[in-house]
């Protein structure tokens, strides 16, 4: 034990010791220090520590964690590695025999993203290449198809015709990345036949360029940029830090407990204000139609008052809105916060348009099921019904919330605690210095 | 009372005395034992404040004696503890 307490006094700070430290450590071989000793000597060099610290040193530690913090966090993430292929599109005109309009060629290389890039088409994939094992094992396949859409794959014009592409697949495994290419463009291949013969346009020949590589070199991550990213957050940790420091140090345990209760108020108030809010869930269905043209009618006609009052009688929606308003209200209130139409795209000479249909609620099975009859109505509509409408992401099942953040807001309503109650101590050490 | 300052200061106002020699008088005149990091604590506050200085020594066990500074403090702070006790000790006594 006395060893413990005696490797415990070397934690006071190096000025301390020097004046005290040699008595300290007669007295300890006078006592004979116990448990309780060893706990008092910690506390004690720990309480000489924080009367020893200063704006600077605070300020230089907290960049030091930040850095050191971001560096141990990026040499834990696995490297990256982008695998890359480039496609080529081109579609003869039927009649005269020479290659296909431009529009044409673009709103067909988009047809087959839209269907390359589907739910069902990337879910094989992943299933096929046996991809994402850990996200599969924790998330739904919803959401890791989504992850890769959005982070991992990517497909980008390359010359000024747009007619040819780079696709590129990211992973942490160079082979698995090369392969996993491969399959996409296949995919492509496939998709461009179906598309061809739905569309009826001409002969559309899609050439390989360049075929899957195999990356050589990590592509990420970027080691560099979180270290940056850690020193910026250490600097602003250690503003905060010090400014908490310079403030106690001055009117001591008041101000730490102000500190400290304005903060405490502000996560509970984060957190309540959090929990009062109900969850809320988005489906999502992805259409396409051969004809753009009649889809902003086509919209109106599903969005009107009778088609959408008749979602709500029958999905029973909106009840306690319904109570206190009328139907006409609503409606309106569905149409413009609840509902989401988006074009994904529209050419001018191009016909074809996708476009997305999203629906919000607090329950997840009734926005699919809402989400599933806007569906229905836009295939089925009586009045200018869309030609060559196709479903090519059905509506889904959100599995996560949406809304609310609840550790956002408990971290926000925390910050902001913190900078009321730095704000208080700093007025009232103005008033008392004025005093 | 238990107020670690008040204490040591209670202790080398009846002569100078080395740490060790501090904590076994507190023990036996207030029956607190002050661990070895709350003692040098208060005799770090105390020297700051300049109510107790460290005397020349050639032994580890360096010995400290109560200031004139000192001495006036403990003498308000003992004339405050004398006025809560002798008016709670009043307001004890049955009517």
């Amino acid at each position: 034990m006395r060893s413990l307490v005696r490797w415990a006094a070397r934690l006071y700070p190096a000025a301390w010791r020097a004046r005290y430290g040699e008595e300290m450590e007669a007295l300890l071989e006078d006592v004979g220090p116990g448990g309780g000793d060893l706990w008092d000597v910690l506390r004690g060099a720990l309480f000489m520590q924080m009367t020893s610290l200063s704006f600077g040193k605070i300020l230089a530690g907290c960049t030091l964690a930040g850095v050191l913090a971001a560096g141990v966090w990026s040499l834990a993430q696995p490297n990256r590695y982008v695998s890359t292929a480039v496609v080529r599109i081109s579609i003869a005109n039927p009649a005269t025999g020479g290659p296909a309009d431009l529009e044409e060629t673009m709103g067909h290389m988009q047809a087959v993203q839209q269907d390359t890039f589907s739910r069902s088409s990337l879910a094989s994939i992943i299933v096929q290449q046996n991809l994402y094992a850990n996200e599969r094992n924790r998330l739904p396949l919803e959401e890791v198809i989504r992850e890769m859409r959005t982070r991992h794959l990517r497909m980008q014009s390359v010359n000024e015709s747009g007619t040819a592409f780079v696709v590129s697949f990211e992973n942490e495994n160079p082979a698995a990345a090369q392969a996993t290419l491969r399959a996409i463009v296949s995919s492509m291949a496939e998709h461009d036949v179906r598309v061809s013969k739905r569309q009826g346009n001409g002969t559309a020949i899609m050439e390989v360029l360049d075929p899957a590589s195999l990356p050589a070199q990590p592509a990420g991550p970027n080691r560099m940029l979180a270290i940056g990213g850690g020193l910026g957050a250490g600097l602003v940790l250690g503003l905060a830090c010090g400014a908490i420091w310079w403030i106690t140090r001055r009117k001591g345990r008041r101000s730490i407990m102000r500190i400290g209760g304005f903060a405490g108020a502000g996560m509970a108030l984060g957190l309540a204000v959090a929990f009062l809010i109900p969850n809320e869930y988005v489906s999502t269905a992805v259409l396409r139609t051969a004809d753009g043209s009649r889809l902003p009618s086509t919209m109106a006609e599903v969005m009107s008052e009778d088609s959408l009052a008749a979602i709500i009688r029958r999905d029973h929606l909106y009840s306690r809105d319904l109570s206190r308003s009328s139907m006409h209200d609503v409606v309106r209130k569905m149409r413009d916060e609840y509902i989401r139409l988006q074009t994904v795209q529209v050419r001018p000479r191009f016909k074809g348009a996708a476009f997305t249909i999203s629906f919000r609620y607090s329950d997840r099975v009734v926005a699919q099921t809402v989400t599933r009859d806007l569906v229905t109505r836009f295939l089925t509509i009586t009045g200018e019904p869309l030609s060559a409408t196709d479903v090519i992401d059905s509506a889904s099942l959100p599995q996560e919330p949406i809304y609310p953040n609840r550790l956002s807001m408990a971290v926000l309503g925390t910050v902001a605690g913190i900078l009321l109650g730095l704000g208080v101590s700093l007025f009232r050490l103005a008033k008392l210095a004025t005093a | 009372m238990s107020d670690p300052t008040l204490l040591v200061l209670a202790s080398l106002a009846e002569g100078e005395k080395h740490g060790y020699a501090m904590m076994e008088d507190i023990q036996r005149f207030a029956g607190v034992r002050l661990g070895p990091g709350t003692l040098y604590g208060a005799i770090t506050r105390l020297e700051e404040r300049g109510w107790i200085r460290g005397l020349e020594s050639d032994d580890r066990r360096r010995p400290y004696a109560i200031t004139g500074a000192g001495r006036q403090y403990l003498e308000e702070q003992l004339a405050t503890l004398d006025q809560v006790v002798k008016t709670a000790m009043r307001r004890l006594r049955p009517a």
